[in-house]
């Protein structure tokens, strides 16, 4: 059964590329209303998910359900309700922009004309311009206005700043946070990208090796997630700390990664010779941990 | 759906118009100046015309459409429309479909105009005969080369299109022009090949005569021509009709691919 308050739910997604497994089981829930970012190393799976969300692909298992539409046998419905830019959008380059846009509308019943056109003329893009000639930065505005100008619930972004440089990334970003701040659309953010994400996200999943190994709100992963440095004592072993992500020696100093900071603190506060140091981490950090973090520890 | 359908046609229009306009060029240039010429009699030119030549021309329109836009990355911005790939294949034969007829059409209007202008006798006297024609070539294709070449150009844009639309859905798995083309030509010379292997019995003409697109054009200028209607109509069921059937069916989305 889907959740009405879960704008999108996966539930035990599978995908294969032949004997290649790069969706595992996945299972989330974006609630609705929220900006939700997807986290993920290239390649990990993330466009693969969402072309799945979309019905552009069929899972091997499980199923998506977006805006509380199946989106394996409902898919057309569903894109005509959802607003989707894909990573390094390729359009039309013969067509002109205004043309573009008015040859798209006539795929979306809830177009609205007033609302492309404002658009258009506040993300400076010229009507008469061919696609062809834009800009890689212009270019990702053009796909933006076309993922928003039928007023969807719910857009879905795929790496949207994907091989723009920093200005033109800040300019889109702007766009992306001033459109659909106040519009309580529900935003799926997928990027590789953690600082672009941060300030906008309120909820992230981090998908890894074909499975979700984090889900929760940025405030709680910030908040429980720290890093504790220590000097231990002459032949401490480091006791057994749940939530362990990353652990590094290095000149008689410890350095881990914790999901349970406070719990840790306490177990490793006995070995400690001096201070222990308990730090925040920003979302890179804590993406870093959780993707590459080291949790094996020599403990003899 | 009509407005949906209309729009994908429009952009079909755009991208396949320079196909359109040199098939057309060529073709009918091909056709008024081997009439104008008198390189060969009538009915062979039309034979070798709406044959080999029509093929490659059918090849020409079939390999570009999906392959092309896979190519360029434009399929994915499409297939990620509230359109279902099933109407934007529907979309593309139309568009090829429309391209072909209109250049069978202007071609045999080019054809009419060039036989018009040798005063109707395209067809050489037999030397040593006493009649204009020798017998065999008094059939009405030779005495009436106007008509005949419209009989052929309609049965021939006919078997063309048959031939087009299974090469069309064949084709559009493949990821570029190339591999397209490459595929189209190889698939074609297949068929013709593979056909005369059937055999020669009454049951493999048979055979034949409905595998081969083809073969309405052999039968017009034959005595068997009486069976043409009934020749065209399995042909068109088989080639077409049941082909776009199953276009909007699972297995040949999966064919096509993502």
């Amino acid at each position: 059964m889907s959740n009405p308050m879960n704008a999108i739910q996966v539930e035990s997604l599978r995908k294969n590329f032949g004997r290649q497994e790069i969706l595992r089981g996945v299972n989330l829930d974006v609630p609705a209303g929220s900006i939700f970012g997807f986290l993920g190393l290239n390649g990990a799976g993330k466009t693969t998910l969402i072309r799945m969300l979309l019905g552009l692909l069929r899972p091997d298992a499980g199923r998506c359900v977006v805006d509380g539409i199946d989106s394996a046998t409902k898919a057309l419905e569903l894109r005509r309700r959802v607003g989707y830019m894909a990573e390094n959008q390729t359009m039309y380059g013969w067509m002109r922009v205004g043309q573009l846009i008015e040859w798209v509308s006539r795929f979306y019943p809830s177009w609205d004309s007033t609302l492309a056109e404002t658009l258009r003329q506040q993300m400076r893009l010229d009507a008469a311009q061919k696609v062809g000639a834009l800009s890689k930065g212009q270019t990702s505005h053009l796909a933006l206005l076309l993922a928003l100008a039928h007023r969807p619930n719910i857009v879905i972004l795929d790496d949207p700043t994907l091989g723009l440089d920093p200005i033109a990334r800040r300019d889109l970003l702007r766009d992306v946070i001033s459109q659909l701040q106040d519009r309580g659309a529900t935003v799926f953010f997928s990027s590789h990208l953690l600082y672009e994400i941060e300030p906008i996200c309120d909820r992230i999943a981090i998908l890894h090796e074909g499975q979700i190994i984090k889900c929760a709100p940025v405030d709680e992963l910030r908040e429980t997630v720290k890093r504790i440095v220590l000097k231990p004592t002459e032949g401490a072993r480091v006791p057994e700390i749940p939530g362990l992500l990353d652990f590094q020696a290095q000149d008689g100093q410890w350095s881990l990664t914790v999901e349970h900071a406070e719990e840790a603190r306490r177990a490793l506060t006995p070995i400690s010779r001096g201070e222990v140091l308990v730090t925040g981490l920003n979302l890179d950090e804590i993406f870093e941990a959780h993707v590459i973090g080291r949790r094996e520890v020599s403990r003899g | 759906m009509a407005d949906v359908f209309r729009a994908l046609l429009r952009k079909e229009w755009h991208e396949q118009r320079w196909r359109f306009f040199l098939g057309l060029i060529v073709f009918s240039g091909l056709v008024a100046g081997m009439l104008r010429a008198q390189l060969v009699p009538s009915n062979e030119a039309a034979v070798l015309l709406y044959g080999p030549v029509g093929l490659v021309f059918v090849i020409f329109l079939a390999a570009g459409p999906v392959a092309a836009e896979r190519a360029d990355r434009t399929w994915e911005f499409l297939m990620a429309q509230p359109v279902s790939r099933a109407e934007v294949l529907r979309a593309k034969w139309t568009m090829g479909v429309m391209q072909l007829a209109v250049t069978m059409l202007v071609g045999a209007v080019a054809g009419l105009l060039a036989i018009w202008s040798r005063g109707f006798r395209i067809m050489p006297k037999v030397p040593g005969s006493s009649t204009e024609f020798s017998a065999e070539s008094a059939a009405w294709l030779v005495t009436h080369p106007a008509l005949s070449l419209c009989a052929f150009a309609a049965v021939g844009t006919i078997a063309l299109v048959c031939w087009f639309t299974s090469l069309f859905l064949l084709l559009a798995r493949a990821r570029n022009g190339f591999a397209a083309a490459l595929g189209g030509v190889l698939l074609t010379i297949a068929l013709l090949l593979w056909l005369p292997q059937l055999g020669s019995g009454n049951k493999a003409l048979l055979v034949v005569a409905a595998l081969n697109p083809l073969s309405p054009l052999f039968l017009l200028s034959s005595w068997r021509a009486v069976f043409l209607p009934a020749l065209l109509l399995i042909h068109i069921v088989l080639w077409v009709v049941l082909p776009l059937r199953y276009v909007g069916r699972r297995r040949i989305e999966k064919w096509i691919g993502a």
